[in-house]
């Protein structure tokens, strides 16, 4: 038997009258800090076709597809985002610096295939 | 006519004296009595009900708030509407009755302990004018139809043809009926110290001091023991979720689940109008506030405290159990009921 067996129902009392540790999730989101790391965006205006984010990318997350633009069709990043890491490599390497890592963390998804987002679902 | 109880003579009156234009005098007075009787199951069902979904309510957003989550918000304020939602949905499962159990006696079982629980409601006053039957033995009845519980538990768990129903019944045997020996020492101390078996002057011996504070032994053995009774955390060695996977509930599905549920809150509604009689006062309290609210914040008090204990401890082992009912609950009831003859019979 514990040494004062009041002492855990007090515990309990004290934590009944608290505030809750989880969060409503839609509502309410967590303050996150300035170097956090989300999922991809994609500036569709400014980007030159480099290529480069889908070189260094380690997990090969990046593959380069056409799009069709209003002057001529050019390729551009295709993110799976379930097989990224948000190591931020490819915003560190893209020159006119319009691939970047957003705060934003809705990865919930009904299916697998929805992970892989085209150029213009990044925009 | 003698009707003892006051609440259903009050409406046995006005209904006697509607009627006496119409009706001769043998109609007269079965319709009266029927009408009485009607009135009164109807107040008690508001109540068994009302308390039911409160305490639904409440336990889920408290036990959570132990845990620091948020329970139910979504439906209603509060989410206070989530038990019809729950209620909604249990009614549209299907109900299967497996092939291994015992046909007639397994889809009764539920219902008639549901049904024993509301007639020792009925004995029960929640004021001195609130009573179903109010006998001079009430005290006695209402342990006396406690004391079939574990037949009916046993019955419930071995009927529905399932091995893990079976050993929680036999738990759930076992533990009912060693603390059965604590509590009527405790409460044969109640009614020695008040003089009676009646519910009503137990409460009205109380006027001059609660009997929490004439034998604080007492109360904290029934308390200890109504716990077991009730097979509330943590003795819930019944529906052990870990390892017998909620075991008297196996076979139990959808509406059947829904009585099982109503059935563990009017206990624990029983268990606490018995603790607030016997040793807080009852409906006794300073005058403003109506008796019945006074009971009722008792009620609700204890309630509370059950589910804090509920969030708190874990489930003990059988062994253990029945070692701290036999070898502590039973030597301390037996002092408690000695200590209060010396102290205030002798």
């Amino acid at each position: 038997m514990a040494a004062n067996p009041a002492k855990p129902i007090i515990e309990v009392l004290k934590q009944i009258v608290s505030k809750p540790y989880t969060m409503e999730y839609p509502e309410n989101r967590e303050s996150l800090t300035d170097n956090y790391r989300g999922i991809e965006k994609l500036d569709m205006k400014t980007c030159i076709s480099c290529s480069a984010c889908a070189r260094i990318c380690p997990n090969n997350t990046i593959t380069m597809v056409d799009v069709d633009t209003d002057k001529g069709t050019k390729v551009m990043p295709e993110i799976n985002i379930e097989r990224c890491l948000f190591c931020g490599l490819c915003e560190e390497v893209c020159p006119p610096k319009c691939l970047v890592l957003t705060k934003s963390y809705d990865y919930e998804k009904y299916d697998r295939r929805e992970f892989v987002k085209r150029p213009e679902e990044l925009d | 006519m003698d009707i003892s109880s006051p609440f259903i003579s009050t409406y046995y009156s006005m209904v006697h004296s509607y009627l006496s234009q119409y009706l001769a005098a043998a109609q007269l007075a079965a319709a009266s009595v029927i009408a009485g009787l009607v009135v009164f199951l109807i107040a008690l069902s508001i109540i068994i009900i009302g308390f039911s979904y409160i305490f639904a309510w409440l336990e889920r957003k408290i036990v959570a708030r132990a845990h620091g989550r948020h329970g139910p918000t979504y439906v209603g304020p509060f989410g206070f509407l989530q038990n019809i939602a729950d209620f909604i949905k249990l009614l549209s499962k299907e109900s299967i009755v497996p092939y291994s159990a015992e046909r007639p006696l397994f889809p009764m079982m539920l219902p008639i302990m549901f049904a024993l629980f509301v007639v020792i409601m009925a004995f029960i006053p929640l004021t001195s004018a609130f009573v179903g039957i109010n006998t001079s033995l009430g005290l006695l009845a209402v342990f006396i139809l406690l004391s079939f519980s574990p037949l009916l538990m046993f019955l419930i768990g071995w009927t529905s043809g399932n091995k893990f129903s079976s050993i929680s019944a036999q738990r759930s045997v076992v533990i009912l009926v060693s603390y059965e020996i604590p509590m009527f020492l405790v409460v044969l101390a109640v009614a020695m110290l008040a003089g009676s078996f009646s519910f009503s002057s137990i409460v009205n011996f109380q006027s001059s001091g609660w009997f929490l504070l004439m034998m604080p032994i007492g109360i904290v053995v029934f308390f200890i023991v109504l716990l077991a009774e009730l097979e509330r955390p943590p003795f819930d060695l019944r529906d052990a979720d870990s390892e017998l996977i909620a075991g008297w509930l196996v076979e139990v599905s959808a509406p059947y689940y829904l009585i099982s549920l109503m059935l563990d809150y009017t206990r624990v509604l029983v268990g606490s109008l018995l603790v607030s009689i016997l040793f807080l006062g009852g409906w006794l309290g300073p005058a403003p506030i109506p008796p019945f609210v006074w009971l009722m914040l008792k009620v609700a008090l204890l309630t509370i405290f059950i589910m804090v204990i509920r969030a708190t401890t874990v489930r003990m082992r059988m062994d253990r159990v029945l070692r701290l009912g036999w070898a502590y609950l039973m030597p301390l009831a037996v002092a408690n009921l000695l200590i209060t003859f010396m102290l205030f019979i002798r």
